[in-house]
């Protein structure tokens, strides 16, 4: 069976939720348009129950804790939609991407419990996740200190993350290192789920994930380094493997810099290019995202159809969506249009 | 001997002089019939407070004599040779003698707890070591605080190791692993010492678990071993001796301690009878209960052994008394068992009936009925073979209802689950299970009006005639359990009639008044308990009866189960059919024979005895003579 057979329910199902994506064009003109002129168009890329939700005088905002949730909802309806589609190991790799939602809400609850917020209150912080929600969430909230959390979380899928983070933790005392202990096990796994994937698969995802991999990497090593004064080599270990252009050697010599500008002469051509006029951190960071947007945009573009094509679209949508999340909440707001398209366009 | 009683017990009274008293008790003891009971004292009659030392003084060299026997595993003598008394002066000598054994003892004892301490530090230290089996070093070096060198053993996930070794790199660090246990790597980092520790910052969050090194690791690991294993083999040597010096002092001590055990046995009794003897002058009393058939063997042995002259008085146990006096049951061998699973509920009061032979007949009847197999009988009663010498009390037990299993087995012509090899006796119970049920019914209702009769029956010896009359497990209980048995036949049939609604609520009625009588209160509240407790007797009596169901439903599962297995059976290859059927049987014995006992266990216990037995008596426990028993006797 060719791939394109493979996935054909699949290619028909994101060639029809591509639509929904708008072109940077249509999202400027969106910008300068009164609230009453973008409702019609948000109807018609699938945010109709963010409409609903919108007051009907639209002269007040909604809570913004609200907002995001009745976005992220939204996603997750798309990303449950192509994951109903798919079966075996390419499910499992897209279901383990969408987890990661699943550890905010896992540091949430860390972060309450050590600041002994009231369980209601980190309830209320925590993020909706629906049917993706895995969680033994009311055990974790219960539970009386952090130990007892990571023992909790060593029952669920998180188990290895659980393992290491309550190793660190019990040496150190300290959100932080688990924190880190997390996000470097989320990636280690997704790494891990990528090799299970057919090599036609592998080939064709790394190059997207690579560069998630890069920018993570490369700014996780920069407030490290710059932000938290890390030592180069405790820097470097959090740091995950599988990026695209920064390998290893690269990151070692990164991992020594001491002054943000010392990165231009070291980082390949691939990626100084694209930060060239970046000043700061966050300025990489969007420059890297508005590439990785690039890079996923070419991929729904072209003819044929893989697993890439899918996973794609989940990157452009997710972003696309929390450009319109700025777009509303800055229209609601009642902010200018400048202030709006640079709320929105600083991430375009 | 009395089948449903308690053998007819006497209270008695012995009056005797002072220094009569240790002999006296000594020969209550050898009788094996004297249950003491305390006396109340009186203007006249005092506690006798000499024996208070004499206690205290037991009691510790009791404990030492009981310490030292388990210590050096001395078994007592069988019997006391001679009866002489023990006075305080000879059992203070007894308690000095055994001080002094046990002080030898407890430095033996001391020594050995000494010897295994070493050899468990010995092993953890062979623990420890096969951390470090791998490196081929001398382990000395890596205790050292080098001057420039930073050096680190320690303990990494697996999947840290080739990150970490990228990172340490970066600070001039080399780390080796050297061995690996599952998920966890066994690792050595080294590197130039900095002011400043780089690098632990980044060992916490690598999980790295620093390990020890003890200070007898100052050699290579193989030369290590080799040492801690010489020094394994000393301390096994020194163990194995002392081992020598233990079978030494049981030796030394076994004939000592034999006749000091006879002559704690022989101040037990006195130890135990002075606390509740009354003193009036030169004169002392002791109270206890005496099956009434042993009285004049008291008397003899007395008269025999005691010079000065006894009085010995004997009264029937009063009225008042009755729940005080001991319940003496004397029974068959083969019924040992099951009075300890009647006994295992409660002990039946001095009047109260005794169940044991009730329980043993219904318990053997009921479990051969859910269970009825000739094979699955036999194996039981080869069970019984089987305990006969290890469990010898439990042989009757199993070798009863194996027989009833057995018997039950013929009538349904099964065996081995077999349901066409044998010709059945009677009916298979699947070929009617409409009638088993009819029958496991018929049973519950006549078993309950039998034990309602047992319960009118205490509720007459124990003088509560208006129970025994009006009481819903009395005589009108009988009359309405039958009188809505009679009801429902008569419904089922369409023939229900105004004689069968007159002997229906004629009972009820009486239990409705009966129970507003006991009742205290407000009018309406007097009327609202009183008519939910007459409807609690209807509900109870329903499902009392319905719970009988389980004995036809039981017969009814061994069939089933025999039925599936065979169906299994029939899937599988020549080898596969018989190993199913052997398998499946051995399942359904041990299974389903556990699951029955216990049925029938429960109809017994809340069916049965909840209905009659308030057991609340307790057994004659009478004075022993027996070296044996110092090692039990609970002393208080």
């Amino acid at each position: 069976m060719t791939t394109m057979a493979h996935y054909a329910y699949l290619q028909t199902l994101v060639a029809i939720f591509s639509k929904r994506l708008l072109s940077y064009a249509q999202l400027s003109s969106l910008i300068r348009q009164p609230i009453e002129g973008i409702l019609p168009v948000l109807k018609k890329i699938g945010l109709e129950s963010i409409i609903k939700q919108l007051p009907q005088s639209h002269l007040k905002a909604l809570p913004a804790g609200n907002m995001d949730n009745l976005f992220l909802l939204v996603f997750l309806d798309d990303a449950r939609s192509i994951i109903r589609s798919l079966s075996g190991r390419e499910r499992e790799f897209f279901i383990y991407w969408i987890r990661r939602f699943e550890l905010q809400n896992i540091k949430t609850i860390l972060r309450g419990k050590s600041l002994q917020h009231s369980k209601e209150h980190i309830y209320t912080e925590l993020t909706p996740l629906d049917h993706f929600s895995i969680l033994p969430v009311d055990e974790l909230l219960n539970a009386d200190n952090i130990a007892e959390i990571l023992t909790q979380l060593e029952k669920t899928p998180f188990a290895s993350i659980a393992r290491y983070s309550s190793k660190n933790f019990a040496r150190k005392q300290d959100i932080f290192t688990i924190e880190t202990a997390i996000n470097h096990q989320y990636f280690t796994g997704l790494n891990e789920q990528l090799g299970l994937l057919n090599e036609e698969d592998q080939s064709l995802l790394q190059p997207l994930l690579g560069r998630i991999i890069d920018l993570t990497n490369l700014i996780w090593l920069l407030r490290y380094r710059l932000s938290y004064a890390l030592s180069p080599s405790h820097s470097y270990f959090l740091l995950v493997s599988g990026g695209l252009f920064l390998n290893t050697k690269v990151l070692v010599q990164l991992s020594q810099i001491k002054k943000l500008e010392q990165i231009f002469n070291i980082l390949p051509e691939e990626i100084s290019s694209l930060i060239k006029d970046s000043e700061s951190i966050h300025q990489i960071e969007l420059s890297l995202e508005k590439d990785i947007i690039k890079y996923a945009g070419s991929i729904l573009n072209t003819n044929g159809f893989t697993l890439t094509h899918a996973f794609a679209y989940l990157i452009l949508r997710e972003k696309q969506l929390s450009q319109i999340h700025a777009l509303l909440k800055g229209k609601l707001l009642h902010l200018s249009d400048d202030e709006i398209a640079y709320a929105v366009g600083e991430s375009l | 001997m009395s089948l449903f009683h308690s053998e007819t017990m006497r209270h008695i009274s012995i009056f005797m002089r002072l220094d009569d008293a240790p002999m006296v008790s000594i020969m209550l003891a050898e009788s094996g019939f004297f249950d003491p009971s305390r006396a109340k004292s009186d203007d006249k009659h005092f506690p006798d407070k000499q024996g208070i030392a004499y206690r205290r003084i037991f009691k510790n060299t009791l404990s030492e004599w009981r310490s030292i026997s388990e210590y050096l595993a001395l078994t007592p003598k069988t019997k006391v040779n001679k009866f002489i008394t023990i006075n305080k002066h000879q059992l203070l000598d007894v308690e000095s003698r055994l001080s002094e054994i046990w002080r030898i003892c407890a430095e033996h004892k001391q020594r050995k707890q000494q010897l295994h301490e070493q050899l468990n530090s010995l092993l953890h230290l062979f623990s420890l070591l096969d951390h470090f089996r791998n490196l081929d070093i001398d382990l000395s070096s890596l205790k050292q605080d080098f001057k420039f060198l930073d050096v680190r053993l320690g303990i990494i996930p697996v999947p840290y190791i080739t990150r970490l070794k990228e990172a340490l790199s970066i600070e001039g660090y080399y780390l080796s692993v050297y061995a690996q246990h599952r998920d966890s790597a066994h690792v050595i980092i080294a590197g130039v010492k900095q002011e400043i520790d780089a690098i632990q910052a980044l060992l916490d969050s690598a999980s790295f678990q620093s390990l020890h090194i003890p200070g007898e690791f100052h050699q290579q690991p193989k030369a290590v071993y080799l040492t801690l294993a010489e020094k394994k083999q000393k301390i096994l040597r020194k163990i194995q001796l002392h081992e020598h010096k233990w079978l030494l002092l049981k030796k030394r001590f076994a004939k000592e301690m034999s006749d000091l055990g006879e002559s704690l046995t022989l101040a037990k009794p006195y130890a135990i009878l002075s606390k509740n003897m009354l003193r009036n002058g030169q004169l002392i009393e002791i109270n206890g209960w005496v099956p009434l058939s042993e009285v004049a063997l008291i008397q003899t042995i007395l008269d025999k052994h005691i010079a000065n002259p006894i009085i010995l008085e004997t009264r029937e146990p009063r009225v008042d008394e009755h729940a005080k006096t001991p319940s003496y049951l004397l029974r068959p061998r083969w019924i040992q068992p099951f009075l300890k699973l009647v006994n295992n509920y409660g002990t039946p009061g001095y009047q109260e009936f005794d169940p044991s032979w009730f329980f043993s007949l219904t318990y053997v009847l009921m479990f051969g009925l859910m269970f009825g197999d000739v094979g699955h009988g036999l194996c039981i009663m080869g069970l019984s073979w089987l305990i006969n010498k290890k469990w010898p009390e439990y042989v009757s037990f199993f070798f009863s209802i194996g027989l009833s299993s057995l018997f039950f087995g013929f009538l349904y012509g099964s065996i081995f689950s077999y349901e066409h090899i044998l010709p059945s006796l009677w009916l298979s119970p699947m070929d009617d299970p409409m009638l088993m049920l009819k029958l496991a019914l018929l049973w519950g209702a006549s078993f309950i009006i039998v034990l309602n009769i047992i319960s009118t029956y205490n509720f007459l010896m124990t003088l509560q005639i208006k129970d025994a009359v009006f009481n819903s497990r009395g005589i009108t209980g009988i009359f309405l359990y039958i009188a809505i048995l009679w009801s429902i036949l008569s419904l089922s049939r369409e023939q229900f009639s105004t004689i069968n609604l007159i002997f229906l609520m004629t009972p009820l009625l009486i239990n409705f008044i009966y129970q507003w009588l006991k009742t205290t209160g407000p009018s309406a509240e007097r009327f609202l308990v009183s008519l939910f407790k007459t409807y609690d007797v209807i509900i109870a009596y329903f499902s009392n009866t319905i719970s009988f169901l389980r004995v036809a439903a039981f017969t009814l599962n061994h069939s089933a189960l025999a039925i599936a297995l065979f169906t299994l059976a029939a899937t599988a290859d020549a080898a596969g059919h018989w190993t199913i059927i052997v398998l499946g049987n051995l399942f359904i014995l041990v299974l389903e024979g556990a699951i029955v006992a216990i049925q029938v266990l429960r109809l017994e216990y809340y069916e049965g005895f909840s209905r009659f037995f308030t057991a609340d008596g307790y057994l004659f426990k009478p004075l022993e003579l027996s070296p044996q028993k110092l090692t039990t006797i609970n002393y208080t």
